[in-house]
């Protein structure tokens, strides 16, 4: 398998972009809809959550130093852990289907309405199936050199719209039933927060040092990050067209005007945009690839990618048939199901190695400590 | 055949993206997430 590590502000960006990647454009419409001017606690909310289920990650991986979660399935659970390595490569093939077809809904409803989305799929597959096959260091290298590009730019659209800025939008401030509107709209735990799961697929190329206090602080960010486009949204366009739009972010932007001549300001957020799917598609398809790779021995990344690449494609396209069976999913199964490769299934093999280490002391388990990241440290 | 399991994996995932495009040219797209809700459903 591949040898590499990665630097600290590596793995932070790859946290980041995971997370935050493509749940800044998408969820904000959403959460408008149901915590109204008070949208902006929910992401807050969903990000305590998401540390807690990352604690509950690390304390696992901790006690399987340099394994990924295909391996730490295998020894914890035996020849039952197989299946359970089988759903999470399912999981994160469907995590790159998922961000696959958000590119597509978003290249045809906002730019190309004529093209086919299978168009858009199968060309930023391909770039993202090179970059798998490049290995973790050119994606890494790749989410560094963006990344700083895309959020300054981020930051610059952000302060220019200050001019549109109406305090009045966001009050009166928690005036609405917060508990009761985070339950509503509790599939934020699953998108964007359970997905940095992806990222114990990449612990063994962590940093030996901190790596788990930057996994942490990527979350915790990136629930600041949301809690603060939402606030903004809110403040920018109002709760009742923010909540009724579907890229609420990019028509804010695309209203944008500074001096009279600087104008149509969207076209830096397509490219924010495109950029952060192309790293979240990239990351998720170089896990998918090496979970396959490790449960089956298959060195060799290339034969694997090539296929999933054709799978992805194609779930892309039928995962979802239309943007009423995608809000459906949304409220009724997308929590649920997200706590299960979230919860479920780590607390399940945590639980199995604590009994396994309780009555079988000498079983040759390695014994790593919690702190230091994911590495033991010397 | 030097690794008889990884060819059987990569043969089995051309097989499987094969039939989800073949299903969607069909005319009957496999959905997994109908699968998954029948499950959710059943408790």
């Amino acid at each position: 398998m591949e040898q590499a590590i990665l630097s600290r502000w590596q793995f932070f960006l790859l946290t980041f972009n995971v997370t935050f990647g493509t749940a800044f454009f998408i969820r904000p419409g959403g959460l408008i809809a149901i915590g109204k001017q008070d949208a902006w606690v929910l992401p807050l909310i969903g990000g305590v959550a998401g540390l807690l289920m990352a604690l509950l990650w690390l304390g696992l991986a901790s006690l399987y130093p340099q394994k990924n979660i295909i391996e730490i399935c295998r020894e914890s659970a035996g020849k039952a852990g197989i299946f359970f390595a089988l759903l999470y490569i399912w999981y994160f093939i469907e995590i790159a289907s998922w961000v696959t077809r958000n590119l597509g809904d978003f290249m045809q409803v906002v730019l190309m309405p004529k093209t086919p989305k299978s168009v858009f799929h199968m060309m930023f597959l391909l770039v993202a199936a090179y970059a798998v096959i490049k290995g973790i260091n050119a994606i890494s290298r790749l989410s560094e050199f963006l990344s700083p590009i895309m959020y300054s730019v981020f930051l610059f659209v952000g302060v220019v719209l200050i001019r549109d800025w109406d305090t009045d939008k966001v009050k009166p401030i928690l005036d609405t039933e917060i508990w009761q509107s985070f339950w509503n709209s509790n599939s934020i735990i699953g998108f964007p927060f359970v997905e940095p799961i992806l990222l114990l697929m990449l612990f063994s190329y962590a940093p030996n040092k901190g790596g788990k206090r930057i996994f942490l602080l990527g979350i915790g960010l990136t629930a600041l990050a949301l809690s603060l486009v939402v606030f903004i949204t809110v403040g920018t366009i109002g709760i009742t067209r923010a909540s009724h739009l579907i890229y609420p972010i990019f028509t804010m932007i695309q209203e944008v005007q500074l001096a009279s001549f600087i104008e149509h300001m969207e076209a830096t957020i397509i490219i924010i945009w495109l950029f952060s799917i192309f790293i979240k598609l990239a990351i998720a398809l170089y896990c998918a690839t090496i979970a396959i790779c490790h449960l089956s021995g298959i060195p060799n990344r290339t034969g694997i990618v090539i296929p999933l690449s054709i799978l992805v494609a194609g779930l892309a396209l039928t995962i979802h048939t239309n943007v009423i069976e995608t809000m459906d999913w949304d409220k009724n199964y997308s929590f649920w199901y997200h706590i299960v490769f979230g919860i479920y299934i780590p607390a399940f093999l945590l639980l199995i190695t604590f009994v396994k280490r309780r009555f079988k002391k000498n079983n040759g388990l390695p014994h790593g400590k919690l702190g230091g990241g994911i590495r033991n440290e010397k | 055949m030097k690794n008889k399991k990884g060819t059987e994996v990569i043969l089995f995932l051309y097989a499987l993206g094969i039939s989800v495009w073949l299903s969607i040219f069909l005319g009957k797209p496999l959905n997994p997430h109908h699968l998954i809700e029948w499950m959710f459903k059943q408790f």
